[in-house]
């Protein structure tokens, strides 16, 4: 059975439809990588598997459980819970030292007691190399280190399913490969993941499928690989967009 | 001047106290209203929200002079009779709570979006992204305007002393009477709500600084 599956899912901003019936589904351990131009609708789509978007129609599935069909506030919120997600500006919490920013939500939403929650926010810090950073407040760390702690939030609560996005644009060259070489590490660790990014490299190397959006619908989809030669629009695009965020990681 | 602080020295002292009492208590007041206010607005259901906007623009849209006259003449008729001082610090607590609700509703939207979606799906309900993630941070934004609104709750006070409260503004007026020097009197009056304002303001950048967020630097300046 599949980890997630979407079925005609749309979305609208004012009246004004920005996903026009998407159809995709995840396995699980798989790592779907999404890619288009701006404006296509990848982060919305994201946004819309938790509902944290309300769909303006389709169906969406998460184990087995129709999300959409979810009335109930607190069954939505502990699916949600299962479901990491990222923006792409990190969304640290300011107030809150690092360790706070993990731990919070171990306490609030899983419940463990504050020991236990700080000790599990510390291994997931560990495993990205920001746990040295544990006492320092977001505002006084680099982009390359705001998203490497935002990443082990978005672990430490052992989610199903992460939804990344676009975790390396907003990056200085340096603190991109800190978070792509933390990105590779997610994914030897198997976990399912759709990563909205324009990193071909991690595509290529550590993706299971690649889907291509175009205006707010999937325009192919398959093995990386298999879309790229199939569709030489689509190449030259990913190519452009891999000589813009820098060809560093490809040595 | 000075032979006036001298003579009316424990009157001037008197009236400071009850208007620094007005001040505070109707803050205090108007602190525990906004929090519900805010509550309600954020949370509430739609009628809930419509009372509060309903409040907000009532005691924003009409004077505050005639909101004290209103608790302290007006509640008599409805069997409610209170005391000058109640019924004046209940009024300016009443309006300052629409006040400072405004103040929370400015500063809460200067919380970012992401932080609000990363809240949202890490699994908190409403209540808590409101309590854990909003209001840390539009309270703490929230200082310079609120300390604002403290210093305009103590000019304000001095309309109590129109139902006749004997609060500093009312000293002025009862030192006028006695010795026909109006300016000064007033004058000296004046100068001490500078004095108080100035001094609370002052402390107030303290408790900024104390309650600053570690790299925000606007904060800690």
């Amino acid at each position: 059975m599949s980890l997630l599956s979407l079925e005609g899912v749309k979305a609208a901003y004012d009246g004004v439809e920005v996903l026009h019936g998407i159809t995709l589904s995840l396995e699980p351990s798989e790592r779907l990588v999404i890619m288009g131009p701006s404006g296509s609708g990848k982060s919305t789509l994201l946004k819309v598997i938790p509902r944290l978007i309300e769909p303006s129609g389709g169906r969406i599935f998460f184990d087995g459980l129709e999300i959409t069909a979810i009335r109930d506030e607190r069954l939505l919120r502990r699916v949600r819970s299962r479901i990491g997600y990222l923006p792409q500006h990190y969304g640290l919490f300011p107030h809150m030292t690092v360790l706070g920013n993990v731990a919070f939500p171990l306490r609030v939403v899983r419940g463990l007691p504050r020991r236990e929650a700080e000790e599990r926010a510390r291994r997931y810090l560990a495993l990205f190399g920001v746990d040295g950073l544990a006492d320092r407040y977001p505002t006084q760390l680099s982009g390359g280190q705001r998203q490497r702690v935002a990443l082990a939030r978005a672990l430490a609560m052992e989610p199903e399913l992460l939804l990344l996005d676009e975790p390396t644009s907003a990056l200085d060259p340096e603190s991109r490969l800190d978070v792509l070489e933390a990105l590779f590490e997610v994914a030897r660790m198997g976990k399912s993941m759709i990563i909205v990014t324009h990193e071909l490299d991690f595509a290529l190397e550590a993706a299971d499928r690649l889907a291509f959006m175009e205006a707010g619908r999937v325009v192919a989809v398959g093995g990386p690989g298999e879309v790229l030669d199939s569709n030489p629009r689509i190449r030259e695009f990913a190519e452009r967009m891999a000589g813009a965020v820098g060809s560093a990681s490809r040595s | 001047m000075l032979d006036l602080a001298v003579e009316y020295g424990h009157l001037l002292l008197v009236g400071l106290g009850r208007s620094i009492a007005i001040a505070v208590l109707s803050f205090l007041l108007g602190f525990a209203i906004s929090a519900a206010l805010s509550f309600a607005r954020f949370l509430g259901p739609g009628p809930i929200r419509s009372v509060a906007e309903a409040y907000i623009a009532f005691f924003r849209g009409t004077p505050l002079l005639v909101q004290i006259l209103m608790l302290f003449f007006g509640l008599p008729s409805l069997g409610v009779r209170l005391d000058a001082f109640t019924a004046a610090t209940l009024a300016i607590g009443l309006n300052s709570g629409a006040y400072q609700a405004e103040i929370v509703r400015s500063t809460a939207k200067s919380v970012d979006e992401e932080q609000l979606l990363v809240a949202r799906s890490l699994g908190l309900s409403e209540a808590q992204v409101l309590r854990h993630v909003v209001l840390p941070q539009a309270l703490r934004n929230a200082i310079p305007a609120l300390t604002n609104e403290y210093v305009m709750l103590l000019k304000e006070s001095a309309l109590a002393s129109v139902i006749g409260v004997m609060e500093l503004t009312r000293v002025g007026e009862y030192m006028t009477a006695a010795t026909f020097r109006a300016f000064q009197a007033y004058m000296l009056v004046a100068l001490i709500y500078l004095a108080v304002s100035y001094a609370f303001m002052r402390s107030s950048k303290s408790l900024e600084r104390l309650l600053a967020i570690p790299g925000f630097e606007r904060w800690s300046r």
